[in-house]
């Protein structure tokens, strides 16, 4: 046959696209449950952490999981619920508007919602190194026991950028560099406060 | 769940603020080669937003209604590439027979925008970032533009800088670099400007 | 495969002809995932298992390509490896598929493949393309190394995450955002090229 003659040619890119497929959905398929199993095991571990639970132990976050974390549907939304020290605390997860896309995550609060318990990130697609910090400890920790006000949580863009420690104020420090994507997370607080607070209502 | 950031404020961050090639360093390669001339930038811009316009749009369409319903999404870097290429091919054709004038000026950067980064770039930007058609259009047309200002921007400033005296060592591509790196300080600088609701 | 040829081929592609800095090929990602340790390694790594394995392929099946078709051979070829680096990077180190996001993606349109492929696997034999894809890529890697390592230190305090710097250090923001990315290299590419000019010809 010709090498570079038509039937050749078609012939020859049909058998490479056909193998390379083949070979690659393959791969795809020996390794799809692992990627599952794992994103679910990211998840449950997640709201964990978001009620104060850090477990380090993958083998055992789906065993801690149900045994510290209720589900209940409170006017359709899934609500995680746990007590702890003989309180009661609930969350959801929530999804909003990043700079460059939905930031998931899941937020907890104590039973009346008048101060955040947990608030931690699931996804986002904001930009490595600026937007992305989002993810860092001492950001996430500026929410942990934090005062919900009147007006909910205020950002505060000119503060240090280590995190603001006054767990009263109702404040939090925005992130040097990434002050669009830290408005943005005070917007999600502020509107899953709002959400929060009717569910604290029907909560028995 | 698709994210309702506004269309517009899509468009203007991804021309200034998010520019595809100061912040997110798409399509550096043909970026520094032509940029040493001025005509030649003006053309592969015009080339690029075009290209970047039709095939994020066709893109997203084969994403939504062929690659996630059959649960395909694993393949997808091979069909954007064959996709976008298919689209140049299609395009290169097209402007061939419209116009010999636009076919002078575009017709011999399209075959370097199938490897343009910023092409595929964008592409997988709009999948993992879960984009609508119309913020789809937006942020493609967008992307086009700010990459297009920018090679203009630097095509310009590198006439200039070519007659300059600069440390040995420090000539054609280090001084460029540097540049870039000024031209990237001040697309930041507008991030005041605009204020994403 | 000769011992001496190899040789050069290393030197050839870590220092006189460095796709980085000499040949100015594939920054786009050199400069977009440098400001962390981690992902640069796990980038560089991936670029190098493809480049090299796309070079050996394509050598290996370089007399049966029909010549219309070449590139859009060598382009599937290349995403073929992309794509085994995805699913692997997904299955075992989700967290750094994560950070990666599009870039992964992106080592498909990296100029160095191409490049490689086009300049030295097409006329050479298999394992001597594996190797000048394998060295080509470790030129890459160490450049985009050193690049994060100025740059994930001065802007964050860290190395590969974790703390170097005391605990007052004043982190540097520019080196995390884009425009130090541009000048750091650009001062890469001054020192390279004038300590090459001192060293005389490299004959």
């Amino acid at each position: 046959m010709k090498k570079d003659g038509i039937i050749y040619t078609i012939l020859f890119s049909f058998t490479a696209t056909f193998l390379v497929v083949l070979i690659l959905g393959f791969a795809y398929q020996s390794t799809s449950k692992k990627v599952s199993d794992h994103a679910g095991l990211i998840n449950r571990k997640v709201i964990l952490s978001a009620f104060g639970y850090e477990v380090t132990d993958e083998n055992r976050i789906n065993q801690d999981y149900s045994s510290i974390i209720k589900t209940v549907e409170i006017d359709g939304i899934e609500i995680y619920v746990t007590e702890k020290d003989g309180s009661l605390y609930f969350g959801k997860k929530f999804a909003g508007n990043g700079l460059w896309g939905t930031i998931t995550g899941v937020i907890a609060v104590n039973s009346t919602a008048d101060e955040i318990y947990g608030f931690k990130i699931l996804s986002h697609n904001e930009t490595p190194g600026l937007g992305a910090r989002i993810e860092e400890k001492w950001f996430l920790d500026q929410m942990k026991n934090e005062a919900i006000g009147p007006s909910g949580i205020s950002l505060n863009r000119n503060g240090s950028g280590k995190g603001d420690t006054d767990k009263s104020n109702s404040s939090i420090d925005a992130i040097t560099g990434a002050t669009q994507t830290s408005v943005f997370i005070s917007r999600i607080i502020n509107n899953e406060i709002k959400i929060l607070k009717k569910i604290a209502g029907k909560l028995k | 769940m698709t994210p309702l950031v506004s269309p517009l404020a899509l468009f203007f961050a991804s021309i200034f603020t998010s520019n595809i090639l100061l912040a997110n360093f798409l399509g550096m390669c043909s970026f520094i080669s032509i940029s040493r001339d001025f005509n030649s930038s003006r053309g592969l811009g015009l080339a690029v937003t075009v290209v970047l316009s039709v095939t994020s749009i066709v893109n997203w369409f084969v994403l939504k209604y062929i690659l996630i319903p059959f649960d395909l999404l694993y393949l997808r870097f091979i069909v954007f590439i064959i996709v976008i290429a298919a689209v140049v091919q299609i395009l290169e054709m097209i402007i061939e027979r419209i116009s010999q004038n636009l076919y002078m000026t575009l017709g011999i950067f399209l075959p370097l925008i199938t490897v343009n980064c910023a092409i595929l770039g964008v592409v997988l930007f709009i999948d993992i970032r879960n984009y609508s058609l119309v913020q789809t259009f937006f942020y493609g047309v967008g992307s086009g533009l700010g990459w297009w200002l920018a090679i203009v921007l630097l095509a310009a400033i590198r006439e200039k800088v070519d007659k300059a005296p600069v440390p040995a060592g420090l000539k054609g591509i280090g001084i460029t670099l540097i540049t870039i790196g000024f031209m990237a300080m001040a697309f930041v600088g507008f991030s005041g400007m605009i204020n994403v609701q | 495969m000769n011992n001496n040829s190899a040789f050069k081929i290393l030197k050839e592609n870590l220092w006189w002809n460095n796709p980085v800095f000499i040949q100015v090929l594939g920054i786009c990602s050199a400069l977009a995932v440098t400001n962390n340790m981690t992902n640069t390694l796990t980038m560089g790594l991936g670029v190098t298992f493809v480049t090299g394995f796309s070079s050996f392929t394509i050598s290996l099946i370089k007399n049966m390509i029909p010549r219309k078709v070449r590139m859009i051979i060598q382009t599937l070829i290349i995403a073929f490896y992309v794509i085994i680096v995805d699913i692997i990077l997904k299955a075992y180190l989700p967290d750094i598929s994560k950070a990666l996001g599009p870039y992964v993606g992106l080592i498909i349109t990296n100029c160095i493949i191409m490049g490689r492929a086009e300049a030295f696997a097409q006329a050479n034999k298999p394992f001597i393309s594996l190797w000048d894809g394998l060295s080509s890529g470790a030129g890459y890697l160490s450049v985009l190394l050193s690049i994060a390592f100025i740059r994930e230190l001065l802007g964050f305090g860290t190395l590969f995450g974790y703390r170097i710097m005391p605990q007052g250090f004043m982190t540097w923001t520019i080196m995390i955002m884009a425009p130090s990315a541009f000048f750091v290299l650009a001062v890469f590419i001054w020192i390279g090229k004038t300590l090459q000019m001192k060293t005389g010809d490299r004959k």
